[in-house]
């Protein structure tokens, strides 16, 4: 039978009005990691590849592997390798091995090799050797050991980017894979209720940072993987520290200054749930009296525009392309020049397809929306003077068009 | 002799940390390092070594990303190149000229446009990275016309090993933060709570203090006996008379403060067996921080458990941190030599039948014997078990 994980659990903590939203979900952990596994093995099969080895923690979620939450250079130096053959063995090498999935057998869980040095690169080479002898291997990330070895054609590899293989596999959502991005999204937006609460003019942003961490993890967050944003936007692009393009720096990372009267403040956080990313985004005022001028609200009535036409224009066969032409039709400045109209979101925070980025539309035209990707919309509506309008929506793509995730409103500038 | 002053705010009347000062001496050992190992150019990926040469505070997210050159260091020009993310100056230091910080961009010849305009990168013959995938190596291999591709993590995790005044002051920091934080949980864990609740505690301290990114994300866990110890969060609430590990670190300025802790959960006095495992962890780590001299080895800091009759864990015992973690000193990495100025992490884990006991500590190596950087006490365990501070 398989093992369902309930996710909503009992308060144990004084908590904020969030809690209240969050709904109980069930997802069968079992059935999501024997799917992505099956998704992987058709995936390698397709690529041409004899092997997948996979160094990125993502990636690794995604085959079901677990391991903390750390800093990257923490992860380097604790790391974990999983190997795929192309009858679906996995073989792990890690410092964790109870964040090893249950049904994979003992004897295929390894201690961790040390990657990072030539020695270990070089037990990793021989673990290789031994698994395929000479063989064509996809790898993700190539750890600092075996750089020096790629080159090295009596390795008996010939290595391939392990892109090739997750990239496909990954694409497409499954339906438990949806239940936790919901999960995530959920408890995203409900500690963001509190936070935007607190936003006063005087607030620093560490402080708007404390109280998110604090409600996500009571919320029963897992893990916190992109710092939270909370980006202090000059309402005139003359008025801000210069950029390199020319347009609205964003993200910044956060620090201890000051929200005052006035400031218009782009956030952007993303909390994960079971290796599920979430993304908010949104566009808030810190005032006493937060209400947007007409010109503001103008900005904002164009960004809702722009999502209408989303809504309307994304389904299954169109193409990244057909999306952005219908974008840009409505709204020709719909993005900042760093940024694009969308990117996927599941294991990683931004992940492929990417819609909208600076590739040409040619390049867009090769990516075909199906059934089941999720998207993440992150459009930007920007007058000089006057300020812009960001938020983000979480979006799915089902067989008849497509459905939003996120659940928040657009407080203060709803009507 | 100076009465401790570690605080995260700036000081009208002394200056506590000169960054750009230490900016300077980090940038300026990076191009002598180079040199020595006839390095043409480097392309870093990795935000710690992106930190250590340029002093760029990008926005920050955990795990691993893919290898992308997001800071490129040329030998023949001196300069250091890097990538904005947010395409604003406010990524960077106030050092770093304009013209020296690039944006990034989603597109193949684009990106190979900017990286082809940097000065002195396109005639680079040895070029080290700290990291690639075969998909950026194709690139490298278009803007450098088939240079030699090397390793060059080992040069900086070499490099940054050893530590320089400024750094050392800003680990100081960041653990003083980890502990203030990791108090905060310990204060809190009573019967009812959950691994979670301790998590949002201990996060919210320290973005409250001013850090938003850890080094780990925390653990508070039941110790449950085993060769490893626990790394992950428990799901249940905590009862009464449970034994737990808290263990948690900070990043301040980008360096990291790390520890570890073993609590006891109820109202009353910790049985003797945890008060015995207690004893046990002491007798372990004291063997561990005495091995923290100058020409020690990480084969020493093993032969500590041996020495105290402990077994060994199966996780390394002892690594370098820094601008996070900077690898272990077992394993693979057992050759490595201890010098001063390093700050090495010691984990000391024991086990009954019952229970485990964690305890991990900070400690800078100096000529005149190991420091002990970490000052949380070890709560109400090591109170019954004697006052043994």
């Amino acid at each position: 039978m398989a093992e369902v994980e309930l996710i909503r659990r009992p308060g144990s903590f004084p908590s904020g009005r969030g809690r209240a939203i969050l709904a109980a979900v069930e997802i069968d952990f079992n059935r999501m990691r024997a799917e992505r596994l099956d998704r992987l093995v058709r995936s390698l099969a397709a690529s041409g590849a004899d092997g997948l080895v996979l160094l990125g923690p993502s990636n690794q979620e995604y085959a079901g592997l677990r391991r903390p939450c750390s800093d990257a250079m923490r992860v380097y130096y604790e790391p974990a390798v999983a190997v795929l053959t192309p009858d679906g063995d996995l073989h792990l090498w890690t410092p964790f091995p109870d964040g090893a999935p249950p049904e994979i057998p003992a004897h295929h869980v390894h201690r961790e090799l040390d990657v990072e040095f030539p020695e270990g690169a070089e037990a990793l080479l021989q673990a290789l050797a031994g698994l395929f002898g000479t063989a064509r291997l996809a790898i993700d990330e190539i750890p600092g050991g075996l750089v020096d070895r790629l080159d090295d054609r009596s390795s008996g590899f010939a290595w391939l980017d392990g892109a090739l293989v997750t990239g496909p596999a990954r694409l497409r959502k499954t339906k438990d894979e949806i239940g936790c991005l919901r999960e995530a999204q959920r408890i995203n937006e409900a500690a963001i209720i509190d936070v935007q609460a607190a936003l006063r003019p005087g607030v620093r942003q560490t402080e708007l940072s404390a109280l998110l961490l604090r409600r996500a993890f009571e919320l029963g967050a897992t893990a916190s993987c992109v710092d939270p944003i909370w980006n202090l936007t000059p309402r005139d692009r003359a008025w801000q520290t210069p950029t390199v393009n020319g347009d609205v720096g964003f993200p910044i990372a956060t620090s201890d200054r000051f929200l005052r009267e006035g400031d218009l403040v782009l956030c952007d956080t993303g909390l994960v749930w079971n290796g599920y990313h979430s993304d908010f985004g949104a566009t808030w005022i810190c005032s006493d009296d937060p209400r947007p001028s007409p010109e503001l609200r103008d900005c904002f009535r164009r960004w809702r525009d722009v999502m209408s036409c989303v809504y309307e224009s994304v389904r299954p066969g169109r193409t990244a392309a057909d999306v952005v032409r219908d974008v840009i039709a409505v709204e020709p400045n719909y993005k900042l020049a760093q940024f694009y109209l969308a990117h996927g979101v599941g294991c990683d925070a931004a992940e492929a397809p990417f819609l909208g980025t600076d590739r040409s539309l040619e390049a867009d035209e090769e990516v075909v929306l199906e059934a089941g990707m999720t998207l993440v919309f992150e459009p930007v509506v920007w007058e000089d003077g006057i300020g812009g309008y960001r938020s983000e929506e979480l979006v799915v793509v089902t067989e008849a068009g497509c459905e939003r995730i996120s659940g928040h409103g657009y407080a203060p500038f709803e009507d | 002799m100076k009465t401790p002053d570690i605080g995260t705010a700036a000081r009208e009347d002394r200056t506590r940390i000169d960054f750009s000062a230490l900016r300077a001496a980090r940038r300026q050992r990076v191009f002598a390092e180079m040199e020595r190992l006839g390095l043409d150019a480097c392309m870093f990926g990795r935000e710690s070594n992106v930190r250590y040469v340029a002093g760029q505070r990008r926005l920050w997210t955990s795990n691993t990303r893919a290898y992308l050159p997001s800071c490129v260091v040329v030998s023949a020009t001196k300069r250091v190149h890097v990538m904005s993310l947010s395409a604003s100056m406010e990524d960077s230091p106030e050092d770093l000229p304009r013209e020296d910080v690039y944006g990034r961009s989603f597109d193949g010849a684009t990106l190979l446009g900017i990286f082809a305009a940097l000065p002195g990168l396109a005639d680079a013959r040895r070029v080290g990275v700290d990291g690639l995938t075969v998909s950026m190596r194709g690139l490298i291999g278009q803007v450098c016309r088939d240079p030699a591709i090397v390793g060059a993590e080992a040069m900086m995790r070499t490099l940054r090993r050893v530590k320089l005044p400024g750094e050392i002051e800003c680990i100081r920091v960041a653990t003083a933060v980890a502990e203030s934080s990791l108090q905060r949980a310990a204060d809190a864990l009573r019967p009812g709570i959950t691994g979670s609740d301790l998590r949002a505690i201990y996060l919210d301290r320290m973005a409250t203090l001013g850090t938003t990114t850890f080094a780990q994300q925390g653990s508070f866990q039941i110790a449950r006996p085993g060769p490893t110890p626990p790394w992950s969060t428990e799901k249940r609430p905590f009862a009464q008379g449970d034994v737990v590990t808290l263990s948690g670190g900070a990043l301040w300025a980008g360096y990291e403060g790390s520890l570890a802790r073993t609590w006891w959960c109820g109202e009353d006095a910790p049985p003797a067996a945890s008060r015995t495992l207690h004893v046990r962890w002491h007798n372990v780590m004291d063997q561990l921080v005495d091995r923290c001299r100058p020409g020690g080895s990480g084969a020493d800091l093993a032969a500590a458990y041996d020495v105290a009759g402990e077994a060994r864990p199966s996780v390394p015992v002892a690594y370098a941190v820094g601008l996070g973690h900077e690898g272990p000193f077992l394993g693979s990495g057992g050759t490595s030599e201890l010098a001063t100025d390093m700050v090495i992490a010691l984990r000391g884990w024991v086990t009954d039948a019952e229970h485990g006991y964690l305890g991990e500590e900070l400690v800078r190596v100096t000529d005149d014997g190991p420091e002990v950087l970490t000052k949380m006490s070890h709560g109400p365990i090591a109170r019954a078990a004697g006052g043994i501070p």
